[in-house]
């Protein structure tokens, strides 16, 4: 066995689990012929093309994390073949896996109105962390959350000035105001979080977009907001807007293009 | 992709056992073929009484899983499992199997804890 797991352990959980970084862990899961002592080595790789760990040769090291870091990039798991050196005119190959490790997303809904109370429950059904802040405790409260993994009865501004939001956060902005979604994305637009949404008319998105980019704020990042929120599916009630809300989360998350399947690429012949 | 939550919770769960010393296996799996139930990636954490958590095939090619985890508990040493869900005992069981894939199976131990 490739050494104390718990010291790899350790380490993914704290980075992928506590922190929410997205990570390559790197196994070798197969080695010809006198590289078998490799064989459950692991390294974990960030975007950045550092590293945690080794796989017991230097440059092999160097390669997978480099071949780590690409895969991050596709989010796409896969196993890689390397030719080792292992001694001066001795080589083996190994068999890498390469293991895109997700953090669990987190749903951050902003605005505790009667949207919020589906959506939080289809988040949760989703996998996400859901976590649910509005200023005022009437609707900010348990009762109305069971499935959510933090209710904040607390000021939008000071609560989300320090809240840890990471490329893992999705977050929604259904405030009862337009004042307190300006106030929410100030504090929201320069994170890196993969989703904003805000829910409004065109009408009332115009007014608070056009605020921030008067106030400065980088167009592009602007212009990535998603408002008005949400999938085009003819949303009426609070629980289909919800769920407009979610599939476009579940779109951005997965990389899908919101179209019906059924009219993509050529028709069926039948 | 396995759902995150999952494998969060796999993840804190092995840890978690690891460190209080007990012996456990992973198996996860790195490839497949055709139509299997479970994608690249997906886990099964398996003590040493034979309970496990997770799954990597939702019931089809589950038994053969167990018994190599098991054994990898026992023996210390990792391997790669070849699953063949396309054979015909699956379908005679009528589960909803079908496609290969490849699971590796790591014996999960700290020397130090305890």
């Amino acid at each position: 066995m490739a050494g104390d797991s718990a010291v790899w352990l350790d380490e993914v959980v704290q980075r992928v689990v506590d922190e929410r970084r997205i990570g390559d862990l790197a196994t070798v899961v197969g080695a010809s012929d006198g590289a078998e002592a490799l064989v459950g080595r692991k390294l974990l790789a960030e975007r950045d093309g550092t590293w945690w760990g080794s796989l017991g040769v230097t440059d092999l090291d160097q390669r997978v994390a480099h071949d780590g870091a690409q895969a991050l990039q596709e989010r796409r798991s896969r196993i890689g073949s390397y030719v080792v050196a292992l001694e001066p005119g001795a080589e083996a190959t190994v068999e890498v896996f390469h293991e895109i490790l997700e953090p669990q997303p987190q749903l951050l809904i902003v605005g505790a109105g009667h949207i919020a109370v589906p959506l939080a429950k289809f988040g949760s059904q989703l996998g996400f962390e859901v976590v649910v802040l509005d200023d005022r405790e009437k609707y900010a409260n348990r009762e109305r959350f069971p499935d959510a993994d933090q209710v904040l009865a607390a000021d939008f501004g000071a609560t989300l000035r320090d809240y840890p939001i990471t490329e893992a956060s999705y977050v929604v902005i259904i405030t009862r105001a337009h004042t307190y979604d300006e106030e929410a994305l100030r504090l929201i637009l320069h994170k890196p979080t993969p989703y904003v949404g805000m829910i409004g008319s065109r009408r009332r998105v115009q007014t608070v977009l056009r605020t921030l980019a008067a106030e400065g704020y980088a167009r592009e990042r602007i212009a990535a907001i998603h408002a008005p929120i949400g999938l085009d599916i003819g949303a009426e009630m609070p629980e289909e807007i919800a769920l407009a809300i979610i599939a476009e989360v579940v779109k951005v998350r997965r990389g899908g293009s919101g179209e019906s399947l059924s009219r993509q690429g050529r028709p069926i012949d039948f | 992709m396995p759902a995150s939550g999952d494998l969060n919770q796999i993840l804190r769960e092995a840890r978690r056992r690891v460190g209080a010393g007990e012996r456990v296996a992973l198996a996860t799996i790195v490839q497949t073929r055709g139509s299997t139930p479970r994608e690249v990636g997906a886990k099964m954490l398996v003590f040493e009484d034979g309970l496990f958590m997770g799954t990597v095939g939702g019931g089809c090619g589950e038994a053969d899983v167990l018994q190599a985890t098991l054994d990898a508990i026992e023996s210390g040493s990792p391997c790669m499992l070849h699953v063949d869900l396309t054979a015909d005992e699956a379908e005679e069981s009528g589960d909803v199997c079908g496609g290969v894939m490849d699971v590796f199976i790591e014996p999960l131990a700290s020397p130090t804890a305890r």
